[in-house]
């Protein structure tokens, strides 16, 4: 997959690939290997930006990731959907928050209470 | 009455005075290990002593409690999706205790990655902790306190705080509500970020998920880390987003 460009990728692809990262980094989280998870969120933000840009914001292409297996991609799928699904995505995080499993729940209480601050505003 | 709350005021006084004056001094054999390459964020055993799963950064900076550098990565383009598949150490989830290695790992990294594991699955835990599927000799034994720590019911603040002077801390850390690296870099003085008010005794794996995402960039605050996004804040700001972290986590009640 060296060189891999994300235009050239399907929707289909993106989200696969959106879900393996996701995987990657819980992973890394758990190893404290910060810096590889700090390079995923970069990663995650390139494949989230491509979805947007393509017509319609296929970011929606992202919200069947909510029932993923992996905490971790429902925790990401959640915060790269609050732009298009708001309602849904809040859902998904208050009740990744309050499943109390670390450190998904420490990252959703946080994000939530970001949105609550008016900290963050999702576009 | 009065002359008994004096008493207690005292008492709480002393004790605010003694826990400054232990971390003043911890704080002045740090500075000096500081200059030999250590970090004073690294994770200590119930005795104190540093552990050996988190390091010094190599650029003199903040690293998690129980993070190892993962240097022999390399430099990552961020549009370069082509190690999709590169793993840290082939280690796999561990959704049952029969998963656990009997033999044990060589790498701290790993022993913590599996206890975490074990600790953070209600189910699991439970079942470790009642002595199912492992000898009492077992290597995951060595982190039984964290993984009992870790399942703790959240406490009240006053509790937290008082955790910090009681004598078995085995499975803990003293952690500080407003970071404490961050906050000497912006100028508190050590009186304020030592201060009895700012210090709780929380579960040691608890400890590391918040010096972790204090480190981890964020979506919600434009890809700044929160550490980064609490830089040049206020006390007030800074303490409102420890707090909610130790709620968020699991320590403190709502």
């Amino acid at each position: 997959m060296r060189g891999t460009v994300l235009s050239r990728m399907t929707t289909e692809q993106l989200v696969q690939l959106f879900a393996e990262l996701s995987v990657e980094q819980d992973r890394a989280l758990l190893l404290r290997a910060i810096s590889k998870v700090n390079k995923i969120y970069d990663k995650l933000e390139a494949i989230e930006s491509e979805l947007k840009s393509r017509p319609g914001d296929q970011r929606s292409a992202l919200l069947p990731l909510y029932n993923h297996k992996n905490i971790h991609v429902r925790v990401k799928a959640a915060k790269a959907t609050l732009a298009i699904a708001p309602e849904a995505a809040r859902a998904q995080l208050e009740a990744i928050r309050t499943s109390g499993w670390q450190p998904q729940a420490l990252e959703a209480g946080m994000s939530l209470g970001f949105l609550d601050e008016g900290i963050y505003q999702p576009k | 009455m009065h002359a008994l709350e004096e008493i207690r005021s005292e008492l709480l006084r002393l004790k605010c005075d003694v826990a400054a004056l232990w971390f003043q001094r911890a704080m002045r054999r740090y500075a000096i290990a500081l200059k030999a390459g250590f970090n004073p964020d690294q994770p200590r055993d119930e005795r104190g002593r540093w552990t050996d799963a988190g390091v010094a950064s190599v650029d003199g900076g903040d690293v998690a409690d129980g993070e190892v550098l993962d240097s022999d990565l390399g430099e990552l383009d961020p549009t370069d999706f082509s190690d999709v598949r590169r793993r840290p150490p082939n280690l796999p989830p561990i959704e049952s205790l029969s998963n656990i290695p009997a033999t044990q790992p060589k790498s701290q990294q790993e022993r913590n990655y599996i206890a975490q594991e074990v600790a953070r699955n209600v189910q699991l835990a439970t079942e470790y902790l009642s002595g199912g599927a492992t000898s009492a000799r077992h290597w995951l034994n060595e982190k039984y306190w964290e993984i009992r720590s870790f399942q703790d019911a959240p406490k009240s603040l006053g509790e937290l705080h008082d955790g910090v002077f009681q004598a078995d801390k085995r499975g803990y850390d003293v952690h500080h509500i407003v970071e404490q690296t961050q906050a000497r870099n912006d100028g508190y003085p050590d009186k304020i970020i030592d201060r009895a008010d700012n210090l709780v005794l929380i579960p040691r794996y608890k400890h590391w998920e918040i010096n972790s995402w204090f480190q981890t960039k964020d979506k919600n605050l434009g890809g700044l880390t929160p550490r980064q996004y609490l830089q040049n804040k206020s006390w007030d700001e800074r303490r409102y987003i420890g707090l909610k972290a130790l709620r968020d986590v699991g320590v403190l009640k709502p």
